[in-house]
Parts: structure tokens; C-alpha cells; sequence
């Protein structure tokens, strides 16, 4: 090795064309690297590397999945970057949560509650700890309920939206299941819309299950249901559309094809994983675009019974798979790889976690956050704005 | 415009370019080895090279490998070009591939070096403006950091904390999980 005197100091714009060759899905070594030294920890932790890190890799990192519906929901990493498997924006809080939906580095949670119009729901960036409080809707109607994250910042390529304008799309059905409707709630108007849609007598209600945006509508996945929910965000027009018959009634997930189409995957009797997609145009309607064999898949112990379709990673490709046993796994659509992800754990839906992340350190910066934003509120600050 | 395109390319593989080192040793190279490096392709475009290059910042032991890299990667390039009209598609690609391959060998071979000419040839490369040799070199030191603590990489890299321990220790509370 050589003596240390005999290493020339690197000049700043050197360091930064190195530390910007770090992969993505270690953030853990960026971190490291910001506790080198002053000038170290300035430059990873300033907006000029956040962009062009953004800018070089493209494509964020899978960083880890959020389990979900049994509450709590927890965190399983799929990289260096840890949650500790606690899901809560604020430290002092005790109460259980669960998370909703991610969007773009942006995960809804809310507070598990018998009470839901007393609660509130949480936009939260675990990142940056960014977060956004909002009141849950109070129309009267609702028993079961879900929500959709979405950002909608112009033009958006989604590298560097986790603190940009979003909206909640929010869908509740009544105790008799038999009425189900929509608001929204704008960051930019910091203001849920009038109830939108009705549609009286779907015979169903909305499940808590991952949504899909396709174009400029999101589908919800109802219970026990042939169908699935579509919300049009311009026309704000609710509506169902029936699902393939090899999938009805039987536990599938809606999914956002390659293609930017609605999809879907559901696990045949045959312990075949079958992904269709809708298809536009003279031939409208569901295609079954792929097919896998599960049991060539997956090892024998987790075949004692049918496995579920439990998530999507939409960018990432890949379908998240929950077995006998207790483990998850990872379908690659494309090159039917497998992989196992997590075990023991009993949630029944998964939320891909896909985000950069850059040090964000506040006691980098003088005085000011890692970018403006008014209207959000700090992790390490956010104690006083939960309600008690 | 490929025709015209590679005769100029013949005359400029003829024109030869003198670079002369900081410690004032002179290498004669091709115009297209010289102007891997952009500094020096902007040179020649202002005709500001008669009479040799002087780089008051590379050794000539830094140098020469640069030169070494430049040399490897002007051919490789040249040789895509001059393939691509003259084999099948097939045939093309399996050159294409043999090529990259070559290169890549040369390019691990390349970077055994200590970590001190590893600088030197990441500060010649940022200074003669060479893309592929500063990715190159910049990618090798992000590897090495892998699962190095701050100390290990100070103490890798020779460089000193001047941050205050109540910084230290804010920033580690901060981000508590990338150090577990």
C-alpha cells in the first residue's frame, strides 16, 4: 500500500465524478462517504448532486417492500437502506399504522382506527422525512376504504417528485356494501373535491389492495368481486370493469403493464401465474399475455397451497408472490427469474419501495431544508403536528 | 459523408502530435490518440499545437499510460468503424463483441495500479477532459468504498475529518441506519 503522503488530494469536482458512480441500491455507502469530511458531506448532501445523480442513474432503485393490511404494516430492505422495520412518521407516535400506497418515493399512511374520520392521513417521504398531514374525508358514508397516491406535477419524470403537488384519490363504500364514492384531495388546493362519483349497486366493496394508474385513470381492486373499480380522473367518472373469468372472483391484482396498459396477474388452481393485459381498439378487451408455471418456479415447500398475487413492481417488472409457509417472492415477468424476498410474515398485500436516496442532512445545509417546501414539515420536527 | 468522413480520418491518423510531460519528456502520438482528450482536441482545433503540447500537470510516468489507454481505445474505435462496412451483420456483431472484450481485459489490466497512480491518472484524466479514462478510474475508487466506514475511507484516501464531533454525531443520528 502506498504511504498515505504519497496520495494526491483529489479536487472537488473529482470527488463529486466519483461519488456520482455509486450505485443506487447502496445508499448506505453515499451516507458513509457524506461523514468523510466537510467538504464530503457538503457536496453529497447539496441539490447539485441530488440532480445529477437523479440524472445519471435514471432508473431509481427498488429499496425495499412494504407489507401491508395486517397492521403494522413493516419494512423489509432490499438494499442498504433500512427502516428499521418501523413504519411511522414521527418517533414519539405509538399509535399502528399502515401504509396505502407509494408513489414516486412518497408512501400514504394512516393510523389504524375504529373511528377513520377522526384520523388523518400521512404523505410521508422516508427519505427526506418530509411530510404532508391531511384530514381523512368527512362524508358520512364510508366503512371500508382505500386511497391512491399520485403525483401530478407537469410534465413530471418522476427522478425528484417526493416533495411535488399530488393528489389522494379516496374510496369509500358504505356498511351495506352497496354504495361506493370518490373525492379528491389536492395539495395545490390543500382541499378534498365534493363527493364526485356514485355508483349506486356495484355489489361490492373496495378493497385495500394495491391500485394501478393506467393513462388518466386508477383502478381499485373491489372484495370478492368479478370486477374491478376504474375512477377517471378528467371526467371523474367511477365505473366497473370486468375482470378475464379465469381470474374472477379469485384473488388477482391489477397491475400497470410495460406498455403503460391495465393489467392484471392472478394464480390459477394449476399453480400457473397468468398476467393479461387489456387491449385497446377493434379487439378490446383481456388478453392473457404471459404464462408461468409456478411449480418449475418455486421450491416444493412453498406449494403446500396456492400461492397469491400479492404486489407489482411497476418499472421494476416484477410480480410479488406470497406462498405456503409465509415467504414472499419476486417473478421477474420478463425472465421468470425468481426470487425470495421476505419470510414470516403474515401481511397480504406488499408495496414496492422505489426511490433515490441521496444524504439528506439538515445540519449539512445553513439554516435551509435540502429544497423549499413551504408546506411540508420535517421528520425530526413532525412530533407536534400529529394529532394526540 | 462516410467516405469523405474516413479520408479525413486517414489524414488526421497521419498528422502526428508531440505532448511533452512536467518533467519535460516529449511523446509523439497520433492526432487520433491525441484527441481522446477533449483539452487537447480543442487545441488542435485553435491550432495551438506546433511546436508540441505541454502539459504542466502529468508526469511522464502518468503520461505514458494515458497514452497507453489512449492508444488501446482510438484503435478499438477505429477498428468498429472500419468493421461495420466491410462484414455481415453477424460477422460484425461477433468483432463488435471480440472487441469489447479485449478492451475490457485491457481496461481491469489497466487499473492495477496503487491507489496513488490511480489519483494521478484520475486528475491527468479530468484535466485532458478524457470521458471513458476518468469514468473509468472514478468507477474503481466508488468500488472500493464499498462497506467502508468514514474512517476506513479517510484513512484509504488520505483524508482529514475536520468535521466537529457534535457534527459527526448529529449526522450519524441522522441517518442511524446506514451505519448498522
Amino acid at each position: 500500500m502506498a504511504p498515505p503522503n504519497l496520495v494526491p488530494a483529489l479536487v472537488d469536482d473529482v470527488v463529486e465524478e466519483i461519488l456520482l458512480l455509486c450505485p443506487p441500491d447502496d445508499p448506505a455507502r453515499l451516507v458513509r462517504a457524506a461523514l468523510v469530511c466537510k467538504g464530503w458531506r457538503r457536496l453529497l448532501s447539496g441539490p447539485r448532486f441530488r440532480c445529477r445523480f437523479r440524472e445519471l442513474h435514471r432508473a431509481a432503485p427498488l429499496l425495499g417492500f412494504l407489507y401491508s393490511r395486517s397492521p403494522p404494516s413493516l419494512f423489509e430492505s432490499a438494499t442498504s437502506f433500512c427502516l428499521h422495520l418501523r413504519l411511522c412518521p414521527s418517533n414519539a407516535d405509538p399509535r399502528v399504522w399502515r401504509a396505502i400506497d407509494a408513489c414516486h418515493g412518497r408512501i400514504l399512511v394512516s393510523p389504524l382506527s375504529l373511528a377513520p374520520r377522526k384520523e388523518s392521513l400521512f404523505i410521508w417521504c422516508p427519505v427526506t422525512g418530509d411530510l404532508r398531514v391531511l384530514p381523512m374525508p368527512q362524508f358520512e358514508y364510508y366503512w371500508y376504504w382505500t386511497a391512491a397516491l399520485l403525483c401530478t406535477a407537469a410534465g413530471c419524470d418522476h427522478l425528484d417528485c417526493d416533495c411535488g403537488p399530488f393528489l389522494v384519490v379516496f374510496v369509500g363504500t358504505d356498511k351495506s356494501e352497496q354504495h361506493t364514492y370518490v373525492c379528491v384531495y389536492s395539495s395545490e388546493a390543500s382541499a378534498w373535491s365534493e363527493l364526485t362519483s356514485v355508483l349506486p349497486d356495484i355489489g361490492a366493496c373496495i378493497d385495500t389492495r394495491p391500485n394501478a394508474l393506467v393513462g388518466n385513470a386508477v383502478y381499485f381492486m373491489l372484495k370478492r368481486a368479478s370486477g374491478i373499480l376504474k375512477h377517471d380522473l378528467i371526467t371523474r367518472e367511477l365505473s366497473v370493469i370486468k375482470v378475464p373469468p379465469a381470474a374472477a372472483f379469485k384473488w388477482f391484482m391489477v397491475l400497470t403493464t410495460e406498455e403503460g396498459g391495465l393489467g392484471l396477474a392472478t394464480i390459477t388452481d394449476g399453480f400457473k401465474l397468468l398476467l393479461w393485459s387489456m387491449e385497446a381498439g377493434s379487439n378490446a378487451g383481456w388478453v392473457q399475455s404471459r404464462v408461468f408455471e409456478l411449480k418449475n418456479l418455486l421450491p416444493a415447500e412453498a406449494l403446500f397451497t396456492l400461492p397469491q398475487v400479492v404486489g407489482f413492481a411497476e418499472g421494476v417488472g416484477v410480480v410479488l408472490v406470497r406462498t405456503s409457509g409465509g415467504f414472499f417472492f419476486t417473478v421477474d415477468i420478463k425472465s421468470g427469474c425468481v426470487k425470495k424476498i421476505g419470510k414470516g410474515f403474515s401481511h397480504s398485500y406488499v408495496l414496492p419501495y422505489v426511490n433515490f436516496c441521496t444524504p439528506v442532512l439538515r445540519t449539512a445545509s445553513s439554516g435551509a431544508g435540502p429544497r423549499a417546501g413551504a408546506s411540508t414539515v420535517s421528520q425530526t420536527d413532525s412530533a407536534h403536528v400529529l394529532p394526540s | 459523408m462516410a467516405s469523405a468522413g474516413s479520408g479525413d480520418e486517414k489524414a488526421a491518423a497521419a498528422a502526428m502530435i508531440t505532448l511533452i510531460s512536467s518533467d519535460n519528456e516529449k511523446f509523439e502520438v497520433t492526432e487520433a490518440t491525441a484527441t481522446l482528450s477533449q483539452t487537447i482536441r480543442h487545441m488542435i482545433e485553435d491550432g495551438c499545437t506546433d511546436g508540441g503540447v505541454p502539459l504542466p500537470n502529468v508526469t511522464s510516468k502518468i503520461l505514458a499510460r494515458v497514452i497507453e489507454y489512449c492508444k488501446k481505445h482510438a484503435t478499438a474505435a477505429a477498428g468498429e468503424e472500419g468493421s461495420s462496412s466491410s462484414f455481415s451483420d453477424a460477422a460484425f456483431l461477433e468483432v463488435d463483441r471480440a472487441f469489447l472484450e479485449e478492451l475490457e481485459e485491457f481496461d481491469d489490466a489497466f487499473l492495477e495500479v496503487d491507489r496513488a497512480t490511480l489519483f494521478d491518472l484520475i486528475l491527468a484524466a479530468n484535466y485532458l477532459d478524457i470521458k471513458g479514462l476518468l469514468n473509468l478510474t472514478c468507477q474503481k475508487v466508488a468500488d472500493s468504498v464499498k462497506g467502508k466506514t468514514p474512517e476506513q475511507i479517510r484513512e484509504m484516501y488520505n483524508i482529514v475529518n475536520d468535521l466537529t464531533p457534535e457534527e459527526e454525531a448529529e449526522i450519524r443520528r441522522e441517518t442511524q441506519w446506514a451505519f448498522e
